[in-house]
């Protein structure tokens, strides 16, 4: 499937809307992930992220709108979609009676396309033993071992739902790498969902910043750094537009502005803003608040 | 599929350790109660033995034959053995279900392992179908076992009589067995399907499952197969309770019994009727008022069973364990369509 651009488009959402009961999770979202980009999907927590990966996983129906993996709408023609999906859940779950080896031989079971020696070997390579019970491995091997099933089907596109939340740092290292190399030699789309920017960073080239089901920003890692510039004054830089205003260190008020490129090099008086920096002032903004501090 | 099966119940480690011991523990104990019978080698003229009515504190008399045999085999046959063996019989077949059924979806959801599986699975009720068919090919020939080990059992407690054409305790042994295993584990699949929770799902499962079994006999043998019910002795005349067939383990599935005069069905207040001409009129000294002729023994009123005779033990087992496997297979497929459905979280 090609975007408006021409570039074909991995994953896409067409006004896209859950709710359960009252409280509205995705609201008309229209989204496009591109072929071969790996984007982050970040926001806070209750922001959508996860919802919006369940749904295109068929695990949620959408209340209205659509969603094209690849070309196919996950709900209709689920077994279809999800040949084309590798998933890796927010919590790393693993069936306690089976060895790691197991958990293999079980998704090569379920999923014809699966590569089971791809597999081992990626897990051979982080050391982590085939023969080890899957309810002993660490937070991070479990997660490891998610990732390596993921990847093992071989699909276009990955989502990945959280997987670093409950990593500790050198574990989300690890990770990141597995994952930036197996996209790198595989070129498969991924969609990486977090709340915390910093972690996915270095992975990604593309972000969504999704707050109170809707999408605040979508563009090329790249762009949303050049473009957005930070002041702790209330004066715009140059052709700038306000995107939102939270509390820095210090508790110095700071507002985020979306400067176009071909001004921002001219907004001397404005600072480059941190990845972090771009996602609080759209939080912000989101919530209609200047409340949120950055750490 | 071998590989999805030794997974399925390598998943269900524990389960399938725990249900193997119990149904072959409990087969070996029927074999041996009931070779502990066997071993009694009692005559068969005192099976049917009624000990002699003595007042208390008397022995009966040593002379008896029977009385030694009698109360060695009564011993075994009352003894706590034999009781564990056979409240176990009528629990087992439910504990095998339910002990597999509850957890097959519901702890993969409650796990967190269900996204795992269904992100890779492309059919749902494929993947289900596969974990059922891993469990039936383990407890359906444990079931069996213990289906031809209690019929042997029952063999040694009513050695005069056919298992197979006797109903006596029929839903605890044989056939059966294996049909309400079946049914308690495709019904509990079910429960734990649409539940989500195991812990809930094993309470409600064990309700229903005592419902199910204890409303069985007056709703199916007492209102599905009256109809079919027919006399069980001569109703042409009033039968001796023990010659007539009327013994203490009747082979008959037994519904009611039924008035007769002269081999005519009566009412029973024609029967109030029959009795209040033949009853002799007394004034308060306790003398006859007027005169009272004796009736005629071929005009009083006598009653004949009505059931279905042992002879029909498999027409029988075949409805019920029909209506059985129906059953099972209707909550199979509910667990399958819900399966596709749920959220598996």
């Amino acid at each position: 499937m090609a975007t408006d651009a021409g570039v074909s488009s991995a994953l896409s959402t067409y006004g896209l809307s859950k709710r359960f009961g009252k409280k509205v999770a995705l609201d008309a979202i229209y989204l496009t992930v591109p072929a071969g980009s790996v984007t982050a999907l970040v926001g806070p927590n209750g922001a959508g992220k996860t919802t919006l990966i369940r749904v295109c996983m068929a695990f949620e129906r959408p209340n209205s709108g659509r969603v094209d993996v690849d070309g196919v709408d996950p709900w209709k023609h689920r077994s279809e979609a999800l040949r084309r999906v590798g998933y890796v859940p927010q919590t790393p779950a693993v069936y306690r009676g089976l060895d790691v080896d197991d958990h293999l031989a079980m998704a090569r079971s379920l999923h014809s396309g699966f590569d089971v020696e791809y597999a081992r070997r990626r897990l051979n390579q982080l050391g982590i033993p085939l023969d080890q019970r899957a309810d002993t491995l660490s937070g991070g091997q479990a997660a490891q071992l998610g990732l390596a099933i993921a990847l093992g089907t071989r699909a276009k596109v990955l989502l990945l739902d959280e997987p670093l939340a409950n990593l500790d740092p050198l574990a989300r290292r690890e990770f990141i790498q597995v994952l930036i190399d197996a996209i790198r030699s595989d070129g498969s789309t991924a969609l990486l969902s977090s709340h915390i920017v910093t972690d996915v960073e270095e992975a990604c080239d593309r972000l969504v910043i999704l707050g109170s089901g809707k999408v605040l920003l979508d563009c090329p890692l790249e762009e949303a750094r050049q473009e957005h510039k930070l002041t702790d004054s209330n004066s715009p830089p140059p052709g700038g537009v306000a995107v939102g205003s939270f509390a820095g260190k210090g508790l110095t008020r700071l507002t985020l502005w979306r400067v176009p490129a071909e001004t921002a090099d001219g907004a001397a008086r404005a600072e480059p803003a941190s990845l972090e920096e771009v996602v609080l002032g759209y939080l912000a903004a989101g919530r209609g608040t200047t409340g949120l501090q950055l750490n | 599929m071998r590989a999805r099966i030794i997974l399925t119940l390598k998943q269900h480690r524990f389960e399938t350790i725990a249900i193997t011991v119990v149904c072959l523990g409990l087969a070996v104990g029927a074999v041996v109660e009931a070779y502990r019978l066997f071993a009694l080698h009692t005559p068969a003229d005192c099976l049917s033995y009624q000990p002699i009515m003595t007042m208390p504190g008397q022995q009966p008399t040593a002379a008896d034959p029977c009385l030694i045999p009698r109360q060695q085999r009564d011993a075994i046959v009352n003894g706590f053995d034999m009781h564990l063996v056979q409240m176990l019989l009528w629990f087992v077949p439910f504990l095998a279900g339910i002990a597999f059924g509850v957890p097959l979806v519901a702890r993969e959801v409650e796990q967190g392992t269900a996204p795992l599986s269904w992100a890779l699975a492309g059919s749902r009720w494929r993947w289900l179908l596969t974990k059922m068919f891993a469990v039936v090919l383990l407890i359906v020939p444990l079931l069996i076992v213990l289906a031809a080990t209690t019929d042997f059992l029952e063999s040694a407690l009513v050695p005069t009589v056919d298992p197979h054409a006797s109903f006596d305790m029929y839903l605890t042994r044989g056939v059966p067995i294996v049909f309400w295993g079946l049914a308690a584990f495709l019904g509990t699949v079910a429960l734990g399907t649409i539940l989500g929770r195991t812990l809930p799902a094993v309470f409600l499962a064990v309700v229903i499952c005592l419902f199910v079994r204890t409303a069985w006999d007056p709703l199916i043998n007492r209102e599905l197969l009256r109809p079919s019910a027919q006399a069980l002795m001569d109703t042409t005349k009033a039968s001796d309770p023990i010659s007539g067939g009327y013994t203490s383990w009747s082979t008959a599935l037994v519904f009611d019994y039924r008035w007769y005069v002269a081999g005519k069905p009566v009412t029973q207040d024609e029967v109030e009727a029959i009795w209040a001409v033949q009853q002799p009129q007394l004034d308060a000294n306790g003398n006859v008022i007027g005169t009272f002729v004796p009736p005629d023994p071929s005009e009083s009123p006598y009653q004949v069973q009505f059931g279905i005779p042992g002879s029909m033990y498999w027409p029988v087992v075949a409805v019920e364990s029909g209506i059985l496997l129906a059953g099972a297979i209707f909550c199979g497929g509910v667990a399958l369509i819900w399966v596709e459905r749920r959220r598996p979280y």
